[in-house]
């Protein structure tokens, strides 16, 4: 019986843990990073791309969140016409010349978390 | 810094909702004749007009943090209104904003008439909303499709049992504290033990549904000032349940022999509380802090 009780005490035990961990650990979805781009992050492409594309891990909420691609002087060069849909965001370019490019991004998740953060890419002729 | 704002105006508000549920938590579930325990009218009042001025906070806060724009900026009305009628949070905010609304008029209304028994039914039932709908701007979000309804609806599950037991045992303690508790302390000791029992049947049940989801993650807490916070939550969590075990199988027994009993019973109690308040103080924080695994 003792042993039985004392079995049963450690299962609720480990019941109490793992609910609690769980409780907490719940915040680990929830910031939306870069999962993923188009152009890959630090890639060469060959011919200038159409639009830059960036998947998250999370989605996102369109009114706080931006995608601004830079020339090696800082200055935009997309066509700020930034759209989301779900976890995506894209910006449509125009004809971009060779060079290398940086992709600010600043994503707010649908749970009101902000991140940011960029990247290169570089146009090869 | 508006951070630790957001974390200290979330524990503040979460703290309310939970106070406030649990008073009609204790009426519905604990009081033996459904009576309004001690200071219901002016402690119902208060965290109402508490939780109403939270939610303001709130929304200025996660204005300043969206939209990244100076102060001035952040709370002009413009802003302010995408933010309210164009992001998740922000629907949320409204809806949680009016159910609260209504709910500080029924408030009123029982200050004056405690013992009304369609407008406790009432409250009640707006307190649960407005306590569960906490839910539906945390990071039960973060999930996609079925998976994000069943964590959220875990969440909601949660807060309410965690809000009946934490903001039910405050009414308990101000009870036991009565010069003439003893009469009342014994039946609504032990209805408080009972609904105290289902309230953590209904938290484990909540917390196993996010350890179906999150359980990937756990190895990385302990490595990091999230994981450091999680710890402390669990131990805080763990000393309630040895109280709240020593409270039902040693004391509450022994509460027909008399004062000293019901001395210990309170003191118990009152620790219990301190120690649930400092859960929700670290619930605050964490909501805002970003876990080990997704540093980059």
């Amino acid at each position: 019986m003792t042993y039985f009780r004392a079995a049963l005490a450690a299962r609720f035990s480990r019941l109490v843990l793992g609910a609690l961990i769980a409780l907490v650990a719940q915040a680990a979805d929830a910031h939306a990073f870069l999962d993923h781009a188009s152009p890959r992050v630090g890639d060469t492409v060959h011919g200038a791309p159409a639009e830059v594309k960036v998947w998250f891990t999370e989605d996102l909420e369109p009114a706080f969140s931006t995608l601004r691609v830079l020339d090696k002087d800082g200055k935009q060069v997309d066509r700020n016409d930034k759209q989301v849909e779900a976890a995506v965001m894209h910006v449509s370019l125009p004809q971009l010349a060779p060079g290398t490019y940086r992709v600010q991004w600043r994503a707010l998740s649908v749970d009101t978390h902000v991140t940011e953060g960029d990247f290169n890419f570089t146009v090869a002729p | 810094m508006e951070s630790a704002l957001i974390a200290a105006v979330r524990a503040v508000h979460f703290a309310a909702a939970i106070v406030l549920f649990g008073q009609f938590a204790y009426v519905g579930a604990v009081s033996p004749q459904r009576e309004a325990p001690p200071g219901f009218a002016r402690i119902t009042a208060w965290t109402c007009v508490l939780l109403l001025a939270t939610l303001l906070l709130w929304l200025g806060l996660e204005a300043l943090s969206m939209s990244g724009l100076p102060l001035r900026e952040a709370l002009g009305v413009q802003t302010l209104a995408v933010v309210a009628t164009q992001t998740v949070f922000g629907r949320v905010w409204l809806a949680r904003f009016a159910l609260a609304g209504v709910l500080l008029l029924v408030v009123s209304f029982l200050y004056r008439h405690p013992s009304h028994r369609r407008a406790q039914a009432l409250g009640a039932v707006l307190a649960a909303l407005v306590l569960a709908t906490i839910a539906g701007v945390g990071h039960g979000l973060a999930g996609k499709g079925a998976d994000r309804a069943a964590h959220i609806c875990a969440d909601a599950l949660h807060l309410l049992a965690a809000g009946a037991w934490l903001g039910g045992l405050l009414p308990l303690v101000l009870l036991l504290g009565r010069r003439d508790a003893l009469p009342l302390a014994v039946p609504a000791t032990q209805r408080f033990s009972t609904l105290g029992i289902a309230c953590m049947a209904a938290i484990l049940l909540s917390g196993v549904v996010n350890v179906w989801y999150m359980v990937a993650d756990v190895p990385a807490l302990v490595h990091t000032s999230y994981g450091l916070m999680v710890l402390a939550k669990i131990s805080l969590f763990l000393l309630i349940i040895v109280l709240a075990g020593i409270n039902r199988s040693v004391l509450a027994p022994r509460l027909l022999a008399g004062d000293a009993a019901l001395v210990s019973l309170r003191r118990n109690a009152i620790a219990e509380c301190v120690l649930g308040f400092g859960i929700v103080a670290i619930v605050g924080q964490l909501g805002i802090t970003v876990p080990g695994p997704h540093m980059h």
